[in-house]
């Protein structure tokens, strides 16, 4: 009797063991995951308006407009994206413009649909984002019919925001359409020379690369934080140049775009990398 | 014997590693991070405080706030910024004393109330004419804060 006893326990000691196993590694599964959703799965340089994208097997020039969703690769679209990117196609549809999603492998396997896709989304084409020279998730690019990007966003957008996010997505008015420009060093001593005004923005935020000097001038404003801090510290009347040489050429392009929503509609990135035409456009 | 030996063995490593496992997979529940847009949104009550006399400040001090699940500001922090003399100002330890007793409307996530944390931006231009502490998107609709 106690010998079965003491089996028993054995047997329910090993299954707690077990049972507590794998829940560690779901935890270590689902930190990494929201690590990875942090950092973004995706930090390359990526398509600009003004850039050319080109999708295999579709044409675009049966439509004036076609609307393109880069969505996520690797982990579950979040709520909050996938209530943006739904609006988007709403709209979309209610403007008969054609929609394309393109995904990373994981989103296209058949039981990839079940799980956190959002239903109304259209099924994803079989192309990874990157091939289209999109390097950030979520994106959502505007295509005219020649391929070119007139409008883009980038990221999801604050709760509640979804609607009005979309509203300036289509809208007709404002300088949106303009490609983001790139300055070289060069260009900003000729200016300096010239005693043009403008103004230099270091982006760097307090903790980041301490180890660079800025140049001389730059005003010190994280990017993150330009959208709010730009129309307190920023004169909207000269050029805005955002030293893209300390941060990433994705973290740049993300300023630059805060910038122009908060009315500046003269910035432009020193050095800032871009992405250019889509590499699948030369096939 | 040996069998119960065995079984006893098999217990205290299973409850030993019972312990260990639940010590580090213990769910974690952090507060989730608002926008600032969205975090100023939700302010329910809240108080500024006016510059200092003979104070000359200006530039932008950034809170770091995070809230109970009520919505009432648990702590708060000065974000370290490029200038330090803003940082360390008089105006910051005003707003980081009065900015405690800020309230929030509750965030839930999936219907349970959350503890939240955000930063508040702070205007300070104390050197104008007309001296204003200032929290853009709150007080300054002028310039929506994004």
């Amino acid at each position: 009797m106690r010998l079965e006893t003491l089996r028993n326990c054995a047997v329910a000691a090993c299954l707690v063991v077990l049972t507590v196993t794998t829940y560690q590694h779901l935890g270590n599964t689902s930190r990494r995951a929201a690590e990875a959703r942090r950092s973004g799965p995706m930090s390359g340089p990526s398509a600009d308006v003004g850039d050319r994208i080109c999708i295999p097997g579709i044409d675009l020039t049966k439509a004036a407009s076609n609307l393109v969703l880069a969505v996520e690769e690797s982990c579950p679209a979040s709520v909050r994206s996938a209530r943006l990117l739904e609006a988007f196609v709403r709209r979309a549809r209610r403007r008969h413009i054609p929609v394309y999603v393109v995904a990373g492998p994981a989103r296209r396997l058949a039981d990839a649909a079940a799980v956190n896709y959002p239903p109304g989304l259209p099924k994803p084409l079989a192309i990874k984002p990157t091939d289209l020279g999109i390097g950030r998730i979520p994106t959502v690019a505007l295509l005219d019919s020649a391929g070119v990007v007139r409008r883009l966003q980038i990221g999801s957008a604050p709760e509640g925001e979804e609607d009005r996010t979309v509203d300036e997505f289509f809208s007709d008015g404002g300088n949106a359409t303009e490609p983001l420009r790139s300055v070289t060093i060069e260009e900003v001593q000729a200016m300096r020379k010239r005693r043009e005004s403008f103004q230099l923005v270091d982006p760097r935020a307090p903790e980041e690369r301490p180890d660079v000097t800025p140049l001389s001038g730059a005003l010190r404003i994280p990017a993150q934080d330009l959208g709010i801090r730009g129309p307190y510290e920023l004169s909207g009347s000269s050029l805005i140049v955002v030293d893209c040489r300390i941060i990433g050429g994705f973290a740049c392009q993300a300023a630059l775009l805060r910038l122009r929503s908060s009315g500046f509609t003269r910035a432009a990135g020193l050095a800032l990398t871009r992405m250019g035409e889509s590499p699948l456009c030369g096939s | 014997m040996s069998m119960s030996l065995a079984g006893v063995i098999s217990i205290v490593a299973g409850v030993s590693l019972t312990a260990a496992g639940l010590g580090g997979a213990l769910p974690e529940t952090p507060a989730i991070r608002l926008p600032t847009r969205t975090m100023l949104a939700k302010v329910a009550r809240f108080a500024l405080p006016t510059c200092p006399i003979g104070s000359t400040a200006k530039g932008f001090i950034i809170a770091r706030v995070e809230t109970r699940a009520d919505g009432t500001v648990q702590t708060v922090s000065i974000e370290p910024s490029w200038d330090r003399n803003l940082e360390n100002s008089p105006e910051a330890k005003s707003i980081q004393y009065l900015l405690k007793n800020w309230s929030f409307k509750p965030e839930t996530l999936r219907g349970v109330p959350v503890m939240v944390r955000s930063r508040i931006f702070f205007y300070v231009d104390c050197h104008s004419p007309h001296p204003m502490i200032a929290v853009p998107g709150l007080t300054d609709t002028r310039k929506e804060a994004r």
